[in-house]
């Protein structure tokens, strides 16, 4: 494998240097324990909704909407109450060794069952679906046993824990909370760490907008890596637009948007970045026209591509974030990227992938064409699939930036992660935990 | 990193071109430059053609206050400064225009730049034939009074429809105005006014709104940022605008294909 010799400063949310001449080669998610941290804890975790599950069950409403089958109704079972005791038996079915690392914990008062799979199950299995599937199983039949369920209503207890499936693909109507999508529903393979919605992904970062641009950039790299993009010619393209735009290198994403928070506008935002960059020697000018126009070119395509896809995040930051609207998201990624080349002649983010996607993102956000809202957006959407790493953490930011415009914000659809990591420090401080973790790679060479 | 004025290298140039449409497309981008006001309309105009509230109707909201909500802890929240209308939690409201391609002051591409180079918070939709743009409340007031008001909108080539927005392509009616099909606009030939009678959703107003006299197609020939062949061609601009345009597609062609690497 090539290596990629550059080397960036890296700051944190606040602007402050947390690592200084850091490899970005060292930012590889097969290099860095910290990416890897935060993807395994992923992998291996699933919640389930134990509220959801008495209420079907005490109903008969299996499977979602028009499933309602009261013969098989359990209208007195009591699942919160026994919450602690199914834990108990969870726990028991799912830990392979006293010290393993596996967690079950209930949150909410008892009304979400926390379940994390210890690492073997996870090394032993094919896909990540084993979260799902083990989680949901060992639940299933901790509710048989502890609420001592006849042998003819236990199939309802599965269909209330894993809805529909498998006369549908997915989890339909059931109680299964994961971060990751069911492999079905891939656009393409090697789509999985593309399966979390920006509201998930906002949650995960406490809704600030720098960490959940740095996570979201954190998942996209696990799957550049899975689908064969982090390899070749675009390996130096991806870990440079991974460390300046998701990362923060050489404080650019939160240097911009300081100078143009207060009064500043996408242009405006153009304007700071292509400063940065002429002061940097990344780009030059190649020619003047007659009309006194600037052709510029890039010295460094790839590190320009990185300083506009920088330059994106806070436009997306500075817009979406006056308006604390997130629905602005795809008129900024559009317009900057329109605006950018029609401003200097150079390249726009990914050359050309980003404004493609911000427009059929721009019709499916606002109703034209059905579609969705920005916060259950995922990248293994038809949409956001088009371009890799660099628009996910603009929707996320955008996300994280709403205060409450949205039918489905991220507290409303995916609330609960805010609280399963919160002990974790690659979770808590993503920029800071990928730089330290680059510069220990570096160490260990 | 400097940020310091007087290092700043880089001035803004928004697009090539020696002639007066690139002129135009300039002056209008140029967050700098006040489009010169040529109307006036009163705010209670702006709320009635907007239609979504009725004049001394208090604005309806979507989320508490900022101040009352109380915002997450995130530096870039602290750093971006929230608009008036997203510190009161305004619902998200919005304007369309449909302009002419004849000669029309300004249209779709040129105006969702302008909007991105003037104003903040701001949502515009990407469309060919109309062009919507959505903020919250008041701050979308305070923007379409700019719009409205300014050598940028002629009541008769350019039109505020939320809704049946169909004739920017095609010919203007024997008084010049653009085809309407929910007739949203008069021309008084009295005084040579153009008066919206309706609301932007195609609803009577009580009293029509006088939106000044329609401007000649010669001036509109000098205002206009769109090229034409019987006004002044793209010819005339082409040879700059397409070594804009080569440039970025080779470079395009180079990043897609990972040149560098492979040389």
């Amino acid at each position: 494998m090539q290596v990629i010799g550059d080397r960036v400063n890296i700051y944190d949310d606040s602007g402050k240097l947390v690592a200084d001449n850091v490899p970005v080669e060292g930012l590889d998610p097969i290099n860095n324990q910290a990416i890897k941290k935060i993807l395994y804890e992923i992998k291996r975790t699933v919640i389930i909704n134990l509220e959801k599950v008495e209420k079907s069950l005490r109903t008969g409403e299996l499977g979602g909407e028009f499933c309602k089958m009261p013969h098989y109704a359990i209208p007195d079972i009591a699942i919160i109450d026994n919450a602690e005791r199914i834990r108990e038996r969870v726990e028991a079915f799912i830990k392979s060794s006293k010290d393993d690392d596996s967690r079950v914990e209930l949150l909410n008062g008892g009304r979400y069952l926390l379940i994390q799979l210890p690492k073997g199950m996870i090394d032993v299995s094919a896909d990540y679906t084993v979260s799902a599937l083990v989680g949901g199983s060992a639940t299933v039949q901790a509710i048989v046993d502890v609420c001592k369920i006849d042998p003819l209503k236990a199939q309802a207890c599965s269909t209330a824990i894993f809805g529909r499936y498998p006369s549908t693909i997915d989890f339909k109507g059931g109680a299964i909370i994961s971060a990751l999508g069911v492999p079905l529903r891939l656009e393409h393979l090697g789509y999985g760490w593309r399966t979390i919605q920006s509201n998930i992904i906002v949650s995960l970062a406490n809704r600030n907008a720098m960490k959940a641009a740095a996570l979201a950039g954190c998942f996209e790299m696990g799957y550049l890596v899975n689908a064969g993009n982090l390899i070749g010619r675009y390996r130096r393209l991806y870990l440079l637009g991974f460390a300046y735009e998701c990362l923060n290198a050489e404080n650019l994403v939160y240097d911009t948007v300081r100078a143009t928070g207060k009064d500043g506008t996408t242009g405006r935002v153009i304007c700071e970045i292509l400063d940065r960059a002429l002061m940097k020697g990344v780009i030059k000018a190649k020619e003047r026209l007659p009309s006194g126009f600037v052709v510029y070119e890039p010295v460094d395509l790839e590190l320009w591509n990185a300083y506009a896809a920088s330059g994106m995040l806070a436009a997306t930051m500075v817009n979406c974030g006056a308006a604390r609207c997130a629905h602005g998201v795809s008129s900024v990624i559009v317009n900057y990227n329109e605006m950018l080349l029609n401003e200097t002649a150079l390249p726009d983010v990914e050359f050309g992938r980003a404004v493609g996607t911000g427009l059929l993102l721009d019709f499916l956000t606002h109703a034209l064409y059905g579609g969705g809202e920005v916060g259950i957006m995922n990248a293994n959407h038809p949409n956001l699939k088009t371009s890799k790493l660099f628009v996910m953490p603009c929707v996320a930011a955008a996300t994280a930036l709403d205060a409450g415009t949205l039918t489905y914000p991220p507290e409303k659809t995916a609330g609960v992660f805010s609280q399963v990591f919160k002990h974790i420090k690659e979770f808590n401080n993503p920029i800071k935990s990928v730089a330290d973790a680059a510069m220990e790679w570096e160490g260990m060479k | 990193m400097e940020d310091s004025a007087d290092k700043k290298r880089y001035k803004p140039q928004f697009c090539p071109g020696k002639t007066i449409i690139a002129e135009n497309r300039r002056r209008y981008l140029n967050p700098d430059y006040k489009l010169k006001k040529i109307r006036n309309l009163t705010d209670e105009d702006i709320i009635r053609l907007l239609g979504f509230r009725a004049p001394g109707e208090a604005y309806k909201s979507i989320h508490p206050p900022l101040e009352e909500l109380g915002e997450p802890d995130c530096p870039i929240r602290k750093l971006v400064e929230p608009t008036p209308g997203a510190k009161a939690g305004d619902m998200i409201k919005f304007i369309q225009f449909t302009d002419s391609i004849y000669f029309a002051p300004i249209m779709s591409t040129i105006r969702a730049r302008l909007y991105h180079w003037r104003y903040r918070g701001c949502d515009v939709g990407a469309l060919s034939g109309r062009t919507p743009l959505e903020m919250r409340e008041r701050d979308l007031e305070v923007v379409a009074k700019e719009l409205l008001e300014t050598e940028i909108f002629d009541p008769a080539v350019n039109a505020v429809r939320a809704i049946t927005v169909h004739g920017h392509s095609l010919r203007l009616d024997e008084n010049g105005l653009m085809f309407d099909a929910k007739r949203r606009t008069l021309y008084s030939e009295s005084d040579n006014c153009v008066y919206y009678i309706k609301n932007q959703w195609g609803r009577p107003l009580d009293k029509p709104i006088n939106f000044g006299p329609k401007a000649d197609e010669n001036e509109l020939k000098m205002r206009t940022c769109a090229y034409r062949i019987d006004n002044v061609d793209f010819e005339e601009d082409a040879k700059e605008f397409l070594k804009v345009i080569f440039n970025v597609y080779e470079e395009r062609v180079k990043g897609g294909w990972g040149f560098k690497v492979q040389k």
